[in-house]
């Protein structure tokens, strides 16, 4: 081959080689903005799907399971519904203005879920606790509050994943075979627990989270150590917002000031009502006792110590009956 | 022209041509994922208002107290609490006009459409002076939006007295965020 012809074959190499490599970057970088913008979409079209999912099971009261079609994990914050890592492409966050209570993150492609409304006294939120097959919950009672904690587990659906056990009875072993496939273990004290979260792992293989939760319930009042053993005093309004710190654990305090937000907003619209109530009664009688529930209201939304809270729930729950028994116009 | 000129000229004639179907294939690519993403945000927003639609006959600012009517006694006090606190409520609703109406008994033709407010109120002759209800509108790029609407059960707490009512939700094409 002469010195020409070398140099055409040499060009129509380098030309290829070059058109090559570019249609090749092309291709590689087309398909991956496709994948990662595909990916961005499933992941924000599951956040929207369990979001929309909540808001129909939530209409009414009692335990659902919620099929995910595949594993997902799916972080229940305070406000926020999140899908995947933070640093996968499929991660998604919104904002929800749901009264979630869970025990944070849960991993599947099953979520089982149990909704009940909050009334204290007149319905405020409903209540979403979740939970998965992975989330163990165990309610200890003691001889002294037997009855009111199996009261109270007798509530609770069965796909919530919880188990109810004597103090006398209670052993954390018992439960180390469970814990190999659990991603958490809440334990529920009604009274003092007597052991540390320290104690608990201890007794279990592997690294499974261990949350403590001793609640009072004469107090309405409760304690959560979180899996270093670091300790939260809380306090809980009504039998629903029991279940809620039962179910979140360290995720409750945050999950209860949204539903207190809530609770002020529902109080504020009855203040408001009962003060327009107001100026239709025609009753003296009415007129006394609606003017003597909207200053009970006003009252209520500037409390904050829990006493209070239940104080204000047996008074205008007992002037809500004198209406009706006079038969004005209600508060609720 | 030389052989070899040719030969050149052919290939960069070849690679001009495939790429050309190249970037027709790509913008066509991308004009459809467009337009299939334009109908899915479509498609969820209705599902939204859908479920917005069960959802508001519900929500515990508008129920009544045992939760099988809408409350016509809170939709004032509910529209000064949406003033104090219109974000939050943004959030929770999105790009929506959220309208209640009496639909009977039947109200005159000339309060049909007029919207109820303190003023009407305050008038010894409500509820027949006025016949709808604004109690929530976001729209702020003024578009043309759906419509879906439902039965409810109004009730009048001042008359102790249950209507008919309809609660209707215009939603515009955007999903909330």
């Amino acid at each position: 081959m002469n010195k020409k012809g070398d140099m055409n074959l040499m060009f129509k190499w380098i030309f290829g080689t070059i058109a090559g490599a570019f249609l090749l970057s092309f291709f590689v970088n087309f398909s991956i903005t496709h994948l990662e913008g595909e990916s961005l979409i499933e992941g924000n079209k599951m956040s929207v799907f369990i979001d929309d999912k909540l808001d129909a099971l939530g209409l009414g009261e009692g335990g659902n399971v919620l099929e995910l079609e595949d594993d997902f994990l799916v972080g229940f914050e305070c406000g926020s519904i999140s899908v995947g890592e933070w640093e996968d492409d499929n991660y998604a966050e919104r904002s929800t203005d749901k009264v979630i209570f869970s025990g944070g993150r849960l991993e599947g492609d099953t979520i089982n879920m149990w909704t009940q409304k909050w009334e204290f006294p007149y319905r405020i939120v409903t209540f979403n606790y979740l939970s998965n097959l992975r989330n163990y919950y165990v309610l200890v009672h003691d001889a002294g509050n037997s009855e009111d904690v199996l009261n109270l587990a007798s509530n609770i659906p069965n796909n919530m994943n919880f188990q109810t056990v004597g103090s006398s009875a209670f052993n954390p072993s018992d439960f180390s075979g469970q814990a190999k496939y659990a991603d958490k273990f809440t334990f529920v004290f009604f009274g003092s627990s007597g052991y540390t979260v320290e104690q608990i792992k201890n007794s279990f293989y592997g690294d499974v989270k261990v949350e403590i939760i001793e609640i009072n319930l004469d107090e309405n009042t409760g304690k959560i150590y979180d899996n270093y053993g670091n300790s939260e005093d809380v306090f809980y309004l009504g039998d629903e917002m029991l279940y809620g710190l039962m179910f979140s654990g360290t995720g409750y305090a945050c999950t209860k000031d949204r539903a207190m937000e809530r609770f002020r907003t529902i109080t504020q619209i009855y203040d408001y009502k009962v003060q327009r109530l107001m100026g239709k009664a025609n009753e003296p009688d009415c007129l006394n006792l609606l003017n003597e529930g909207r200053k009970m209201l006003t009252s209520f939304l500037g409390v904050s110590h829990k006493p209070e809270f239940y104080n204000y729930f047996e008074k205008i729950e007992r002037q809500n009956r004198r209406l009706r028994e006079k038969s004005c116009s209600t508060i609720y | 022209m030389k052989k070899g000129q040719v030969h050149v000229t052919e290939t960069i004639l070849v690679v001009f041509i495939v790429l050309i179907i190249l970037i027709i294939g790509v913008v066509g690519y991308y004009r459809f994922s467009f337009e299939k993403n334009k109908s899915l945000e479509g498609e969820l927003s209705e599902r939204a208002a859908t479920i917005m639609l069960a959802k508001a006959i519900n929500l515990d600012e508008l129920a009544c107290g045992d939760g099988d009517c809408v409350d016509a006694g809170k939709f004032l006090p509910f529209r000064r609490v949406l003033g104090e606190d219109f974000g939050r409520f943004r959030s929770i609703f999105g790009r929506k006009k959220i309208v209640f109406r009496q639909i009977y008994p039947v109200l005159d033709e000339n309060v049909f459409d007029v919207e109820c407010d303190t003023a009407k109120y305050i008038q010894i002759d409500y509820p027949n002076n006025c016949g709808k209800w604004t109690v929530y509108e976001f729209n702020p790029e003024n578009e043309y939006g759906s419509k879906i609407s439902t039965i409810v059960s109004l009730y009048y707490p001042e008359f102790d007295k249950y209507v008919v009512g309809r609660l209707e939700i215009d939603h515009y094409d955007t999903i909330r965020k």
